[in-house]
């Protein structure tokens, strides 16, 4: 295992694996995306109480739980990038930020349609709308940080302190409807093996939230691969891979 | 009327605006992310292209 | 930009930052602490006089009587009951038994006069016909 992370520490070890990697993201992306969608808008039963409107949680609740876990991956990789000098590791973090604030965005916004006719106001400062507001904040400041230094060592590490920094944020994201008396709904998971939703209306978001990880992966994996050649502009191989193409 | 009932004749009825307008928002931001993606790899490409061109002559 | 100036937005844009995260999360923490009082929080007196506040609570079943955009429906959390009025439009979630929280002010006749009427929705998620059939077998109990 350390032997293989040792490898792939080396760019162009990770420039190849990405570039054979991402069809192996793109296609189950696709597959899952259309049978999530086809399953979510069409076949799925309306909802008792909110009829058709609960279909937006099809887009809403994966991308709220894409804004989590990337931001948990790029916090990750940043902090090995800091401490054991793995720059692959900072690649990671840097190309993750855009596409975390992207899945924030879409889950701030759907969120807000669906709470215009349902709880009939389009914002409320409740804890959770509140806690990943904050998310998205710091993904914007995670990215102008990065942007900041023309040097990519001082860059990675000021915005990977940043990143983990901001890691409090996540529990609080996630147990806010626990603690606090929010306008938000529980968690379907709240009891992880009885969740409160019909079978029938969750296998199609259980496929949604794993076609937005392999759109995470797909995206990741596009940008980090490009990103490798900018850094590593000045070594032979990545001229032969410019060159050769 | 109100843009909610002007597009209800469209599948999902009183929640059509709502609906489309979400799953529209969602579309464009992740194509966006694609565009954005292949922009990147274009210019990345060309760019070092002819760096290396230029240290060749 | 020179090397001093981009020190310079970076440290605003931290500043920045992090008084934008800290203003809301004490807002957040101010308002949804006590996100809303309860009935039996109104009538003991709990609730800030003279000033608006939320109250939170469920639509008392067979208490809601409408005139157009006028709404009078009673709260209850099953302890005590307050009469609120409410001029405009309601959310699509409000019904008999469902929880809402409504933003208003008390009347000298204890009537909760509502600016804001939102409706709380819980995490069950089902098609009509299964709600239907729980419905059922609940009231043959």
């Amino acid at each position: 295992m350390w032997k293989w992370i040792q490898k792939l520490a080396s760019p162009k070890v990770f420039y190849e694996t990405t570039n054979k990697l991402i069809p192996w993201f793109f296609w189950p992306f696709i597959v899952l995306i259309i049978i999530g969608l086809y399953w979510g808008l069409v076949l799925a039963p309306a909802d008792y109480q909110q009829g058709e409107s609960f279909r937006i949680i099809y887009i809403h609740v994966p991308s709220a739980w894409m804004s989590m876990f990337v931001y948990f991956i790029m916090a990750m990789a940043g902090g090995i990038g800091l401490i054991w000098q793995i720059k692959m590791a900072e690649v990671v973090a840097k190309v993750s930020a855009p596409i975390g604030a992207t899945f924030t965005l879409i889950a701030l916004s759907t969120g807000a349609i669906w709470g215009k006719p349902m709880w009939g106001t389009w914002w409320v400062w409740d804890a959770r709308l509140t806690s990943e507001l904050i998310l998205l904040f710091l993904y914007l400041a995670y990215i102008s940080l990065n942007n900041a230094f023309d040097n990519p060592k001082t860059a990675a590490k000021a915005s990977s302190i940043l990143a983990i920094v901001g890691l409090v944020n996540l529990p609080i994201i996630h147990y806010s409807v626990k603690w606090w008396n929010t306008l938000h709904q529980g968690s379907i998971f709240n009891d992880i093996s009885n969740p409160s939703m019909h079978p029938d209306m969750l296998w199609p978001l259980l496929i949604m939230v794993f076609a937005f990880q392999f759109l995470y992966g797909v995206l990741a994996l596009v940008n980090a691969r490009d990103e490798v050649l900018v850094r590593e502009q000045n070594s032979r191989w990545v001229r032969t891979v410019v060159m050769g193409e | 009327m109100t843009l909610a009932e002007t597009l209800s004749f469209l599948p999902y009825g009183k929640y059509a605006l709502y609906i489309w307008l979400s799953y529209g928002i969602t579309f464009i931001l992740i194509v966006g992310l694609f565009v954005r993606a292949s922009i990147n790899y274009k210019k990345i490409r060309s760019q070092l292209k002819n760096k290396y061109s230029r240290e060749n002559d | 930009m020179t090397k001093r100036q981009n020190r310079m937005t970076l440290v605003a844009l931290l500043v920045f930052g992090v008084s934008l995260a800290g203003y809301f999360g004490i807002k957040a923490f101010n308002e949804n602490l006590l996100y809303f009082f309860t009935p039996t929080d109104v009538l003991e007196g709990k609730a800030p006089k003279g000033k608006s506040f939320r109250i939170g609570g469920l639509v008392q079943p067979g208490s809601i009587i409408r005139d157009d955009l006028l709404v009078f429906f009673t709260l209850t959390d099953n302890k005590k009951t307050i009469e609120i009025h409410f001029e405009g439009i309601l959310p699509d979630l409000f019904r008999e038994g469902q929880g809402i929280v409504a933003t208003g002010s008390l009347s000298d006749e204890n009537v909760f006069l509502a600016t804001e009427v939102l409706a709380k929705h819980d995490e069950n998620y089902m098609p009509p016909e299964v709600a239907e059939a729980l419905q059922n077998s609940s009231t043959k109990e």
